[in-house]
């Protein structure tokens, strides 16, 4: 018994721009009287770059920066087209990337 | 016994944010990153004499939001939004791209407390050969009149067209750079004069605040 569902994957390199975008988009769901699952957080991924410090030789003097990738996942059970309409027209700040899959 | 972190982004999520904030796949983040660069490279060319301090870019979804903060807004914007538009018009050209761009153009409280602007300030003297400890003072009692709990300044190079390089710098008042709580604007300027180039770091301690946000 296959219930439709929307999965929702959100990326972004800040954990409180992602935590603000999850409650809006459950907060949304929750109005217009749709299920949410979530926001469920998989394994951040981390990404580490190690650069000279020097311009020229130098080659043990070195720094490390890293980004981090966070990433949540929200499913939406049963959505009626005001979820998906509301959803749509939600104005998520920038530096998330969302990626929808129904 | 070690050398100085940059301030700015050793306090990243506390008290001074990214300018620069989009987020792009492995394969979209070279492009993004190159067009951000052009962006900026042509925004400073241009509008040197409109005092820009800082340019943030943000991406939603093909989108592109470009805030300039300055202390003069009027020439940016130009007669009637004139400015904006040309802005718009060569951002599109040199991206060679068709993309929606927004310019917001924002107006600093306070020009004498911000350390780019000081670092201009600076260079614009130095080039004009006046002496570099009348242009330090300069720019320092023009920040303790805007009320700055902090300032330091240094310059490097060939001091006064000495054949010597060396480097000197001056402070007022207290600039923590150890506390992270500290809100420290810091800024590196060049000064390209005949003899050479000379470097000019600004730091700027505006008073100490506390997160704006649970750092996780």
């Amino acid at each position: 018994m296959q219930k439709q569902k929307i999965r929702i994957r959100l990326k972004g390199y800040e954990t409180n721009l992602l935590l603000d975008s999850c409650n809006k988009i459950i907060e949304t769901a929750t109005r217009t009287n749709s299920v949410t699952a979530g926001p469920i957080p998989l394994p951040t991924r981390r990404k580490i770059y190690c650069v000279l410090r020097s311009p020229h030789v130098n080659k043990d003097s070195r720094e490390h920066f890293e980004t981090r990738i966070h990433k949540r996942v929200i499913d939406i059970y049963e959505p009626n087209s005001t979820t998906i309409d509301s959803l749509m027209k939600l104005d998520l700040p920038a530096g998330i990337d969302i990626d929808i899959k129904i | 016994m070690g050398q100085k972190v940059n301030p700015l982004g050793f306090r990243l999520r506390i008290t001074s944010q990214h300018r620069s904030s989009w987020f792009a796949t492995k394969e979209s983040y070279p492009q993004l990153l190159e067009q951000d660069f052009k962006i900026r490279s042509y925004i400073n060319r241009e509008l040197e004499a409109a005092g820009i301090s800082k340019i943030e870019i943000s991406r939603n979804a093909n989108q592109l939001e470009v805030s300039v903060y300055t202390s003069r807004p009027g020439i940016i914007v130009g007669r009637s939004g004139l400015g904006i538009e040309k802005i718009k018009t060569d951002i599109l050209r040199l991206l060679k791209q068709d993309i929606s761009i927004r310019i917001n153009v924002i107006e600093l409280t306070n020009p004498d407390a911000d350390a780019n602007l000081i670092g201009e300030f600076i260079a614009q003297q130095l080039e004009k050969r006046v002496a570099f400890r009348r242009a330090t003072r300069q720019a320092i009692q023009k920040a303790q009149r805007a009320n700055v709990q902090g300032i330091k300044v240094q310059v490097s190079g060939r001091l006064n067209g000495a054949e010597i390089a060396r480097s000197e710098w001056v402070r007022e008042g207290r600039v923590p750079l150890q506390t992270l709580r500290a809100n420290i604007d810091y800024a590196t300027k060049e000064a390209h004069t005949t003899y050479g180039i000379l470097g000019i770091k600004v730091w700027v301690f505006n008073g100490e605040q506390t997160p704006t946000y649970a750092v996780i």
